[in-house]
Formats: structure tokens, sequence, C-alpha cells
């Protein structure tokens, strides 16, 4: 399984380092000590930073929440316009500008495929959140609920390569009708 | 084992030292800070400047001092293996953070520092300027974008005509913009025109956007090109065919001639011309002959041969309005329905059925349909019409004209908007103003492509009123064209009738079809 995700990870190594640098940045403002700045390497920390877990709940949060928000910024403002002109609208461009955009695209979506938290960080943040002795407030249960929910199962998806694999579906999918 | 008591006796006495030491400058510093309190100011000063560098100094002993004694100490004493930090190896873990954590304190501190990877920081610089070069591209391609993308969801939900609108507007974005013509968007808007409106539409708009050469490249343009170019062969070939047989003085045709002409064709030319194109110019023949039972038959044939070609056998609502006159409102209901199921904005179809409701006297499904279509953007036109026309009914002809005279204002109307304005005005006594309207009205016809034979009669026949009404010497003039079509542009027998005085203007309007 772990060569599945490095693969994946290679695949999209644009978005893997971006998202591992970002992860450093919150680590750093989080007040959490990093292990290895290494953000490609061959095992499960492939594009992540290995950290210390943080230890509150609001921090754990958007330590696993901002930088796959920053990813997702990027890599939408980047994929979307040659998503547009080459998979929506079928725009008959010069050779050139279809390449320029099929690597936009490329990074777009790799960055897109690198929006989510470490399957680690992800429990860690729910165990905060909604784990015995937490020390959520009730609202903060219910703002939190459906981001915290869907980065983790979206943690759980990248584990396993799929996000990848979604983006590259869809691509084939939008080429083929 | 002595050594290391005599370090720490060492040690001990060293530390000692050091808290006399710091306990004598604490005390000469509350002195000065008692002599400030007498507010010996100046003198007070300069004693802290003459303490100041003792003090610095002690602290840095201290400093010193400590971590002299922790690395002898580390160095010293034997820490077994699995309590040595993972990362240098060498100090003690810090176990007062986890029970388990592999770090010492020292290494922790470093952690927090760790410098940021140089890969990453390019990779982040270069993805920012990709970022901003690809708000660049994406800026002229958002718009098109979402009109398309509009366009695939009004596509899926029926709304034929609202898609069309949504992908011409796309190609016209691509056009203000400079950008290359989406083919795809070509391709869809192109096989909704000709679903809808026939081949000859399609390849209309098809060459508003491409040359041949870029025309060749697509399958699906291509093919509605050549079958646009079948249309056109067919329609010359029977026109040629059926010419021998129309007598142009008294706009009469021999139509047993004419059928026999028109077979031929299809007999010599087996497989060649389109032979729905050719049963279409036999339901004409037959119209121009005044056999209506003839003209359903042969639209009939079409639809029941090619039922997804209602633009030909309903062209200009042509089908249904022969039910219609006939009196069989079903079999037009259901014609209308069998068109809206395919194209759910079809104006014609929704006019035709909204009409034959109200006619039946069912007003809440009339306005069923009006609140529906109003719903839907390229739909308001017909909604209105159908708005105005219940308002009509119920009398209220300043509301019918304000719904007409507000959408052709705000841009949202089509020729039934005019006519329902034009018949809402006379039933309220201002048959001068709609005469007024009259030539912009025909404007209107002139210069849309999708005007079909229909709203000109619809238009003639309301002008034809018009023209009783406020101006007789044109009125002649009407009436001799009328004389010159023949049994294709019959006069209306109401027209003549109120002009004998047999019927009002509101047992026109207001019963049987609400219509001339």
């Amino acid at each position: 399984m772990t060569i599945i995700y490095v693969l994946s990870k290679i695949i999209s190594i644009p978005g893997a380092i971006v998202k591992g640098f970002w992860e450093q940045v919150f680590c750093r403002a989080f007040k959490s000590p990093v292990e290895s700045n290494d953000y490609i390497r061959m095992d499960e920390l492939c594009g992540h930073v290995g950290h210390e877990l943080i230890p509150t709940s609001a921090r754990s949060f958007w330590y696993n929440f901002l930088p796959g928000y920053f990813n997702f910024g990027l890599g939408f403002t980047i994929a979307s316009g040659p998503f547009i002109n080459l998979l929506l609208l079928d725009v008959q461009n010069t050779t050139v500008k279809t390449v320029l955009y099929a690597i936009l695209l490329w990074i777009g979506l790799s960055l897109l495929s690198n929006i989510f938290p470490l399957r680690e960080d992800a429990l860690n943040m729910w165990e905060k959140i909604y784990g015995k002795g937490n020390s959520s407030t009730v609202i903060g249960k219910i703002f939190f609920f459906i981001p915290a929910l869907i980065m983790l199962i979206g943690s759980f998806l990248e584990a396993y390569g799929l996000t990848v694999l979604f983006n590259i579906a869809m691509v084939v999918v939008l080429l083929l009708i | 084992m002595d050594e290391n008591k005599k370090n720490e006796v060492l040690d001990e006495e060293t530390s000692q030292e050091t808290v006399e030491d710091e306990k004598s400058v604490k005390d000469r510093a509350n002195e000065i800070l008692s002599g400030l309190n007498k507010t010996e100011i100046p003198d007070a000063v300069q004693d802290w400047d003459g303490v100041l560098p003792e003090v610095e100094s002690s602290i840095e002993l201290i400093d010193n001092e400590d971590v002299h004694v922790i690395d002898e100490v580390e160095e010293e004493e034997e820490i077994p293996e699995e309590e040595l930090c993972v990362c240098c190896g060498k100090r003690r873990r810090c176990t007062s953070i986890a029970e388990d954590y592999e770090y010492c304190a020292q290494c922790r501190i470093d952690m927090l520092k760790t410098p940021f990877n140089t890969m990453g920081i390019i990779a982040v610089v270069l993805v920012c300027i990709v970022s901003i070069i690809g708000t660049f591209v994406l800026a002229p391609n958002a718009l098109a974008g979402i009109s398309t993308l509009m366009g695939y969801m009004i596509e899926k939900n029926g709304e034929v005509d609202a898609a069309i609108d949504s992908y011409s507007e796309t190609l016209m974005i691509t056009g203000e913009t400079g950008l290359p013509v989406p083919m795809t968007v070509v391709e869809r808007l192109a096989t909704l025109a000709n679903e809808s409106y026939g081949p000859s539409d399609a390849e209309e708009r098809i060459k508003i956007y491409l040359n041949s050469y870029q025309i060749e490249k697509s399958k699906v343009l291509s093919e509605i090109v050549k079958e646009h170019e079948r249309i056109v062969g067919t329609s010359s070939v029977c026109n040629e065919a059926i010419r021998e047989f129309y007598h142009e003085d008294t706009s009469t045709i021999d139509a047993e001639e004419s059928y026999a002409a028109l077979d031929k064709v299809i007999a010599d030319n087996p497989g060649v011309y389109d032979e729905d194109m050719i049963t279409y110019y036999k339901s004409n023949v037959a119209l121009l002959d005044g056999d209506k039972d003839k003209e359903i038959a042969f639209l009939e044939e079409i639809r029941k041969k090619s039922p997804e070609k209602y633009w030909l056998y309903n062209e200009g609502n042509s089908l249904i309005d022969a039910y219609m006159r006939k009196g069989d409102f079903d079999k037009a209901t259901e014609i209308a329905d069998s068109i809206i199921a395919k194209n759910k904005t079809h104006q014609e179809a929704n006019w035709s059925k909204a009409q034959i409701l109200l006619m039946k006297g069912d007003k809440a499904a009339a306005e069923k349909i009006a609140d529906d279509l109003a719903k839907i953007n390229s739909a308001r036109a017909t909604a209105v019409s159908i708005e105005a026309l219940i308002a009509r009914l119920d009398k209220d002809y300043e509301k019918a004209i304000d719904l007409c005279t507000v959408a052709i204002d705000d841009d949202y109307y089509n020729s039934e908007t005019y006519h329902q304005l034009l018949i809402a005005m006379v039933l309220n006594n201002d048959s001068e103003t709609a005469y007024g309207i009259t030539s912009e009205y025909y404007s209107y016809l002139y210069s849309n492509p999708q005007t079909t034979n229909h709203d000109y009669v619809r238009y003639i026949n309301t002008y034809a009123l018009l023209t009783y009404l406020e101006d007789e010497e044109q009125f002649s003039a009407v009436k001799d064209h009328y004389a010159s079509q023949g049994a294709a542009l019959p006069f209306p027998e109401e027209l003549e009738q109120y002009a004998e005085k047999k019927i009002t203007l509101e047992e026109i309007f207001l019963k049987g079809d609400f219509d001339l």
C-alpha cells in the first residue's frame, strides 16, 4: 500500500512538496517541533512533515485545515483556466498553448490531489475535538464537524492514492466525452 | 565514582559562591532603588551604571557554569541506550513531555526551528508565480466556462432553447475576448439547433463561428452541414417538380399531378433526397389545395416515420394548428406534449397547450405553464404572452398591455408578445396606438431569423383588422394580398363577420380560439 501511496505522491509531486511546505509553516506557527523537513520520502510521510502531534483541538483543526486550504486555493486558480480551455470548451489552441495548458493543468491537479492531512494528524484532530476528555465547546464541535469529517475521510482516501486516481479519472472522462 | 563526588562538591561550592555574588548584587541594586525613592535620581543612575557590568558578568558566569555542569554530568553519566535522544544520541530523552518521547529537551528546541526545505521554498515560489499566470489564463475563460456549464446543466434539464441561448452566449464571450472558437460548444449548439429548428438553422449558426476548413475537422458539424445541403437540394428539386402545376394567377395548384411529380422524385433518385422533406412538400400542396385532412395526413406521416423531426412536421406550428383548426384539441395537446417532452421551453408547443387549456376553461393549468416558463430566462417571453392572454380573458386589458409593454421594454419578448399587445389595445379601444406599433412588430418579424410562416399569418391577420379599424385604403390593399395567396392564406372568416357587424370584437377575442 505504501508503494501506491508514494507513487501517487510522485505523480502529484508539485502538490506534495508544496503541501509539505505549508505543513511546516503551520508547525512553526503552532509551535510543533518538526522531526524532518524532507517532503518527498519513500514512506507514509511522503508529502507531509514528521512532527509532534498538536495538543489542543483548535490548533489541531487549523493545522489540518489550513495547509490543504492553501493548496486548494492555489490548485483551483491554476487548474481552472486550463480545465475550462482544454476539457470544457475544447478550444482549438496552438500546440505550444496546449502544452502550456496541459502543464498548468497537471500542476493545478497535483495541488488539488494534496489537500488532505496525514491520517495520523486527522485522527489526532478527531480525538482532540470529539474524543474522550476533549476540551472543545459544543459550538466548536458543531462548527468543526463537517470540515473535520471531510478531512478525516479525505486523509484515508489519500492514504490509498485515491485522490490522485480521482483526478486522473476525471480528466480521462472529460477527454472522452 | 570518587571523581564524580568531587565534581559534585565542587559544583556545590561554585554554585554557593555564585548565589552569594548574586545576593550581593541584588542588595546593592535594592539600595540604589531605595535611593531612587528618596528622589536622588542622578546619583542613583550613576551608581547603577557602576553596578550594571558587574551584574552582566555575574549572569554570564552563572550561565557558563550551568552549561558546563550539564555537559560534564551528561558526559560522565552513563545513560542507558533506550533513554538516549534519538536525534543527538547524547542526552537523556525529555520524558516530561511524554513517557515515550524520543528526543531530549535541546533537540526539541532545535526542532522548533527546523529550517525550511530549499526545494519546498522554490516550489512554493514557482507555484505562486504559476498561479498568477493561471489567473490570467482563467480570467478570459471563466465567464465562457460558466455559461457553458450552465448550458450543460440546462440541456440536461430538457430546456433546449435555454441551452441554445447559453451556448450562444459562450461563443459571444469567446469572440469578444479573442479566444479561439470552442469546438465542443459549437457542436452542442449546432446539435440542439438541428434537433429543434432543423439543419438549415444549425448550419446558419455554425457558419457564424467557423469556416469550411474548421467545420470539416468536426464529424458532428460536417454531418449537419451535409444534412442541410441535402435538405436544400431536396427543396430545390421539389420546387422544380411542382412548378408547372402551380397557377400563379389564381394561386391554385393541380394537387394530384403535384403528388405524382413528388413521388417520381423519390422513385427516380432512391436515397438521394430527404423523403421526409418531400412529404412535407406534399403537405404544402394539400394546404394550397385547401385539403386540410390531407395536409394533416402528410404531416402525421413524417411524425410517425421521424418523430424527432418536430422542426419539420410542426414547422410554424403547422400540425398543432391544423388539429386546432379542425377542432381536435386532444390530438393537438398530444402533439404539443410530445414536443415539450423533447424541448421543455418550445415556444409554439407551450403557447398552443396553454391556449387549448384556456379554451377548455382550465385557467389554473394555463397559469401553471406560465409560472413554470417564467422561471426559465429564455421562456419568459412565452410566459408573458400566456399571462397577457389570461389577463385579456379576465377583461383586464390594462394589465395585458402593461405585461407586454414591460416585456418589450425589458427585452424578453417574442412575436406573440406583440400580437397579444395589439389585441389588448384593440379591446381597450386604442386601435390607433396599436396600428402605430404594427411597423415595429413587422420589423421584429423581419429581423428575427426564427420567424415562421405561422408568425407572419398571425401578423397579417392582426394587421388586416387594424387597417379595417384605422386605415380603409390600406385595408383594401391587404384584402388584395389575401386574394393573391389563395388557399394558403385565407381571409379571416371572423373579420369578415365583424365587418358585416355580425359579431363583436369581444366575441372574436374572448371566445373560441381567442384570435382571428
